[in-house]
């Protein structure tokens, strides 16, 4: 069975008034059930807009907008955001300060107030703070407040959940913890979720798809190691992780004697082709325990080692680049030493999506 | 956002009714006026001169003695401190036109201080009233300012070794001078505005020109040319402040508080500067308010029981309706901004705080001249439908009428419960109203249910300011009141004015008894405020 | 949206519309003239007395007409009928000077009132030659003197205070006030402009200080030193005379009345008056109500409690009032003062009269 659509988007255009660039382009994002799905890109880039597009916070300039079976948005027709059925969760949670937490969940809650309560409560207890529900907001910790923002979202079964930005105020200690358990419970009750974030590392760890804005404009989008490993361009690149960037001959240049290429050393725009090399790419070892010769193997000269508790990172300078290879944090080359850098085998069979 | 396009269209006609009595006055400057020429060649330079020279010292005076009494209180812990902290916002509550007629009652024939002086009026006498009733403008701001932002700055320059009078000079007064710059214009806008009091001391004013061009003379253009003179005026007042702020060294965005803690001041030394801020406290209250209990007691206040009752109630009713009503419409000005973020909307939403700048009597003259024209075009459209009915014409519905003397007390003083309500409004933030929206609630929800409940302390707030400024109002009351009508201030006035000092004196000692309650109310509120924040924090 | 668009607009309308209504019943309780009720009396007011209250509660119990009074200036009360117009609920304008009478005249705010017992009751040249006002009381504006320091051989009249010998010593209050300008209207009636001109200068040089404080005001200045003589009129020395405030008697017993122009024309004397307006709704009994303020016990009581010269002849004046003796009166028409008004404003301005 094909999986049901849940949100989608066509064309979704936002110009500011008094700005030169328009905020969102021509967005088109679609989104199935049970799929969380995070939009990522530095502040600025529209993120926010388009969320609140969807959210019906913001009307758009152009484009429509589709949530589940129902056109919420076009030129035509508009339907207000408390008619959306869908839940927001905001960067500060937007708890009201004078409602109890119970309170708070059952603000947007329909029907007999016993009702309220124990579906409230059902909430609550799935976000694991059903003891506190007599707790008022300020009692509570940023992740506990984010849970309940989550909770009360949930308690109205809505179509689609909008994550703006909720665990950029968290302290960095507990925040992997927190999106952890938010991901536990979004998939516990199915939900569709949109994340709209400037920090890669919490799309990596809630999310099935990424997609990457700039400018107003989604450049790419796919599962995270697709993007990862197979950027668009230099930016979604850099923006997904440290990268090395080569110009396809100067590879070629350094890893000699690399096999005929089957590539070509041109792109088809007719500039020069750009390669991504992530650092656990390439195999680096001292010169003195290197293999005798090795058909894909270069030689370079560490110039800054930096160490980042799980890995470390060597600078390196061969010939005419320098690179970042990383390695195992246990694993130590002194610095100033001679290495040999090898592709490895799997870089080097799928090395075409590396190309840009 | 479309669906909230209703929002617009309310906040826009809201805006309007306030602007309305302005446009119709503009409307009248241009007719044509007979004795425009007249005045302006003989007794319109005196007016300028006049309230110019009491612009002057009296902003002098208010300046030094605002900005010394705010440093004594901020830097020093001394004797009778506790008391102090109170007694020196009082002169606040007492209306400059009845300490007016209390000093001078005590230099006339029979007074205290007749031997010593035999005459209260004069410019410098309105100068010295000006003084003492209106340095808490600048007190208040400037204290506000220093004690929350000068720590640092005087933690600093104490390590620098400098003196306290370096501290005062070099430190605090450059710190101040914003806020105090902010509560100076205020006060020059009340010196301007001050009709009662002039009158009495025989001091001529442009408030008094503007009733003499329209009453004495009749010519109502003239009275609305100078009322626009004066706007003119305050308005440059106004432009010279924005400027100020602009260039100002300290100013307090952005900068983090940085409380002062006071030095303890025993001996001599601190009974001295007990005296000292006893100086204003004095001047601005004690005296006047001991006249006025003096004549009271005199008068035999029982005589008047009745009297007294039924226009202290008058008065109460119609502040006290007055005062809900400013809170609501401030309320609904600074919700909807939130629906917006901001923008055009705020703007609009402010606009209606300019009438604080606007002389009672400048008020008053257009909204006379709006509400004699709404019953003019409803007796046009209605009467021929209405007075077969009734047997007679509708007649005046909206002139003379409290409705509209409380919507004029709206005008004027909306500001005073807009800032503190928008403030609030500031620091909570929109989001709520988005966080609403994507549960399925509306504005008209989150309004009620979020925000109301977290603006009562603001509201009450804004309440009481609003209260303190409409019940001491005169000269638009005096103008707009129906039929026998009076409030406190204009029986006080009245009968001042026809020299019944003893008989004024039971209503003016209620009108400052009133201000001084509530005054104490504020300053509990404003404590009890921060210990329940705190308490909060702590649970 | 909507619901809050459509709950915005009812409310406007309900409030409206209780307004309208409410507005409505008021006039509606006071029109019921016709069935039987005897109705009301709207009263613009300058006289602020506590005798005019007590006037009128007696004309209620007596007739039955419920009396409502706005009490202003009569400059702001004149402002209020024009604004209103044919709108304007007032039925009667009572000044305290006749000059704002004639400009209520002038400005068609009045209206003529044929009425036989007003007419035969005040002598002709109390009231409007055409009918349009009538007066209540006369005063007459004189000069106050200290009775030690001044003597009665010194005064003489208006005219003579301009001299030389005055300089620093006389105390008066603003030209704002319309007593003060009436008696300058006189002197432009008798003198002519350019010598009502030199006489005002020549009072602003005399002046012992800047013009402050009302009549009573003056004669405190006098007692406390600061000048000699003072010009009021003569109801503030009978009501200070006879004051609850020991300080006011103490005051007026130092001062003597005296009675400027004796030899020439007479002392200049003033009225308080009133009028029926223009869009009278209640004209009938705006008449009844002069009637009965004209009515001998009602001018008895003026002259008792108030210490004015009644209009009506033959009704007797308070004893401090009889004290200081008959009079000659200026007999110039009153309603010259009203003409020759703002002439004296604006003589005033000139002459720096403050």
């Amino acid at each position: 069975m094909k999986p049901k659509e849940i949100l989608r988007t066509r064309g979704l255009h936002k110009h500011f008034a008094g700005r030169e660039q328009p905020a969102v382009e021509n967005l088109d994002l679609q989104l199935t059930s049970g799929e969380i799905y995070a939009l990522v890109g530095e502040s600025g880039c529209g993120k926010t807009t388009a969320l609140r597009m969807i959210a019906g916070l913001l009307t758009p300039d152009k484009g429509n907008i589709r949530i589940r079976d129902r056109e919420v948005y076009s030129a035509s027709s508009m339907v207000p955001c408390e008619q959306r059925k869908v839940g927001m969760v905001f960067q500060n949670a937007a708890l009201f300060p004078h409602l109890s937490l119970e309170k708070n969940v059952m603000f947007g809650l329909k029907g007999p107030a016993r009702a309220q309560r124990a579906r409230a409560r059902l909430f609550l207890e799935q976000v694991g703070l059903a003891e506190l529900r007599k707790a008022y907001p300020h009692e509570l910790s940023g992740g506990q407040q984010q849970r309940v923002a989550l909770a009360r979202a949930l308690a109205l079964e809505p179509d689609l959940i909008l994550l703006d930005e909720p665990f950029s105020n968290l302290d960095i200690r507990i925040k992997t913890k927190v999106i952890e358990q938010v991901r536990t419970i979004l998939t516990q009750v199915d939900t569709t979720a949109l994340l709209v974030t400037h920090d890669i590392n919490e799309a990596y760890h809630l999310a099935d798809r990424i997609g990457v804005m700039r400018a107003g404009s989604l450049i790419q989008q796919g599962d995270p190691a697709e993007l990862y490993h197979s950027p668009a361009d230099s930016y979604v690149a850099d923006f997904l992780g440290t990268a090395n960037e080569f110009e396809l001959e100067k590879l070629q240049a350094i890893f000699s004697p690399l096999p005929a290429h089957p590539y070509g050393a041109v792109d088809t725009t007719g500039s020069a082709a750009q390669v991504i090399l992530r650092p656990e790419d390439i195999e680096i070892v001292p010169l003195s325990q290197a293999k005798p010769t090795s058909e894909k193997s270069a030689e370079g000269k560490i110039e800054g080692v930096t160490f980042l508790g799980s890995r470390r990172e060597y600078l390196v300078k061969a010939g005419s680049v320098k690179m970042r290879v990383s390695t195992p944090s246990h694993y130590e080359i002194p610095n100033g030493s001679w290495v040999q850098l090898t592709l490895k085998p799997e870089v080097h069979q799928h090395l075409l999506r590396r190309v840009i | 956002m479309s669906n909230r396009r209703g929002w617009l269209i309310v906040l826009i006609v809201l805006t309007l009714l306030f602007v309305l009595p302005f446009a119709a006055l503009l409307s009248g400057v241009f007719s044509s006026s007979d004795t425009w020429g007249h005045l302006s060649s003989t007794v319109l330079p005196r007016y300028i001169g006049s309230s110019l020279f009491l612009l002057l010292f009296s902003l002098f005076g208010v300046y030094s003695l605002g900005t010394v009494t705010a440093w004594i209180m901020t830097r020093y812990s001394f004797p009778l401190k506790p008391v102090l902290e109170v007694a020196l916002i009082f002169p606040h509550a007492v209306p400059i036109y009845i300490s007016a007629f209390a000093y001078r009652g005590l230099f006339n024939y029979g007074g205290l201080f007749h031997p010593i002086m035999p005459d209260f009026s004069g410019p410098w006498a309105a100068v010295f009233l000006f003084i003492f009733g209106l340095y808490t403008y600048v007190y208040l701001a400037a204290r506000a300012m220093l004690a929350t932002f000068g720590g640092q700055f005087i933690d600093t320059a104490l390590m620098l070794g400098k003196s306290e009078g370096a501290l005062f000079r070099r430190v605090a007064l450059p710190l101040m001078r914003p806020a105090a710059v902010g509560g100076a214009v205020l006060a020059g806008v009340e010196v301007l505005n001050e009709y009662g009091a002039l009158k009495y001391l025989g001091v001529e004013s442009f408030t008094t020109g503007i009733f003499r061009a329209w009453f004495s003379l009749g010519d109502i253009t003239a009275a609305i040319r100078l009322s626009l003179l004066l706007l003119l005026t305050v308005g440059i007042l106004l432009a010279a402040e924005k400027l100020q702020r602009g260039k100002a060294g300290f100013t307090s965005s952005g900068r983090n508080p940085s409380p002062v803690i006071p030095l303890k001041i025993r001996g001599i030394k601190g009974t001295l500067l007990t005296a000292v801020l006893l100086f204003p406290v004095t001047f601005g209250f004690f005296i006047p308010l001991l006249q006025l209990l003096f004549w009271s007691i005199d008068a035999s206040l029982l005589q008047q029981w009745g009297k007294l009752a039924v226009i202290t109630t008058d008065t109460l009713v119609l502040t006290l309706s007055a005062s809900v009503a400013a809170v609501s419409i401030a309320l609904l000005l600074g919700f909807i901004p939130l629906l917006f973020n901001g923008g055009i909307s705020g703007s609009l939403a402010s606009l209606p705080s300019l009438g604080y700048a606007v002389p009672g009597a400048v008020i008053a003259m257009g909204v006379m001249r709006l509400s004699i024209s709404a019953d003019f075009t409803i007796n046009r459209l209605f009467n021929p439908l209405i007075s077969p009915l009734r047997g007679e014409p509708l007649g005046l519905i909206f002139s003379g009428s409290l409705i509209v003397l409380a919507g004029a007390y709206l005008i004027r003083f909306i500001a005073v419960s807009y800032k503190p309500i928008a403030s609030a409004y500031t620091s909570i933030g929109g989001v709520y109203v988005d966080s609403a929206a994507t549960m399925g609630r509306g504005p008209i929800a989150s309004f009620f249910k979020i925000y109301l409940p977290l603006m009562k302390r603001a509201s009450l707030f804004a309440g009481i300011l609003f209260f303190l400024d409409a019940i001491k109002e005169l000269p638009l009351t005096m103008i707009l009141r129906p039929f026998n009508y009076d409030t406190l201030a204009t029986v006080t006035y009245e009968l001042a004015s026809d020299e019944r000092l003893k008989e004024a004196a039971p209503f003016g000692l209620i009108l400052v008894a009133l201000g001084v309650g509530v005054t104490i109310i504020t300053m509990m509120l404003s404590k009890g405020n921060r210990k329940v924040t705190q308490g909060e924090k702590k649970a | 949206m909507r619901i809050f668009l459509r709950l915005f607009m009812t409310i406007l309308i309900t409030f409206t519309l209780s307004v309208t209504l409410w507005a409505g019943g008021q006039s509606e309780a006071g029109s019921d003239n016709g069935s039987g009720n005897a109705g009301e009396v709207n009263v613009y007011s300058h006289r602020h007395y506590e005798i005019d209250k007590q006037l009128f509660t007696e004309f209620t119990e007596k007739t039955g007409i419920k009396v409502n009074v706005v009490n202003a200036d009569s400059d702001e009360l004149i402002q209020r009928l024009k604004t209103e117009g044919e709108l304007s609920p007032a039925d009667l304008l009572i000044t305290a000077d006749v000059a704002r009478l004639v400009r209520a005249q002038k400005d068609g705010l009045l209206q003529a009132v044929d009425n036989q017992t007003l007419k035969e009751r005040i002598p002709a040249y109390l009231r409007s030659p055409n009918d349009y006002w009538f007066g209540m009381t006369k005063r007459a504006r004189v000069i106050v003197y200290h009775t030690e320091r001044v003597d009665t051989e010194e005064l003489s009249t208006y005219e003579e205070l301009t001299s030389e010998k005055w300089r620093n010593r006389i105390a008066i209050r603003s030209s704002s006030n319309i007593y003060n300008q009436s008696l300058l209207a006189s002197l432009i009636a008798n003198l002519g402009a350019d010598q009502a001109e030199e006489w005002a200068k020549g009072i602003v040089q005399n002046m012992a200080r800047s013009p402050q404080g009302n009549d009573r005001d003056q004669m405190k200045a006098v007692a406390a030193g600061q000048a000699d003589i003072a010009v009021v009129n003569t109801y503030y020395v009978g009501r200070m005379f006879n004051s609850d405030d020991p300080d006011e008697v103490e005051v007026a017993q130092q001062m003597g009345v005296f009675f400027p122009n004796q030899e020439g024309r007479g002392s200049h004397i003033n009225i308080s008056g009133g009028g029926v307006t223009a869009h009278a709704p209640h004209k009938a009994n705006a008449e009844k109500l002069l009637e009965f303020l004209t009515s001998d016990t009602s001018q008895r009581l003026f002259a008792q409690a108030n210490y004015e010269y009644p209009v009506v002849p033959g009704v007797s004046e308070a004893e401090i009032v009889k004290s200081w003796g008959e009079f000659k009166e200026d007999r110039l028409n009153l309603s010259e003062l009203g003409k020759l008004n703002s002439q004296a404003v604006r003589i005033f301005d000139r002459a720096g009269w403050k």
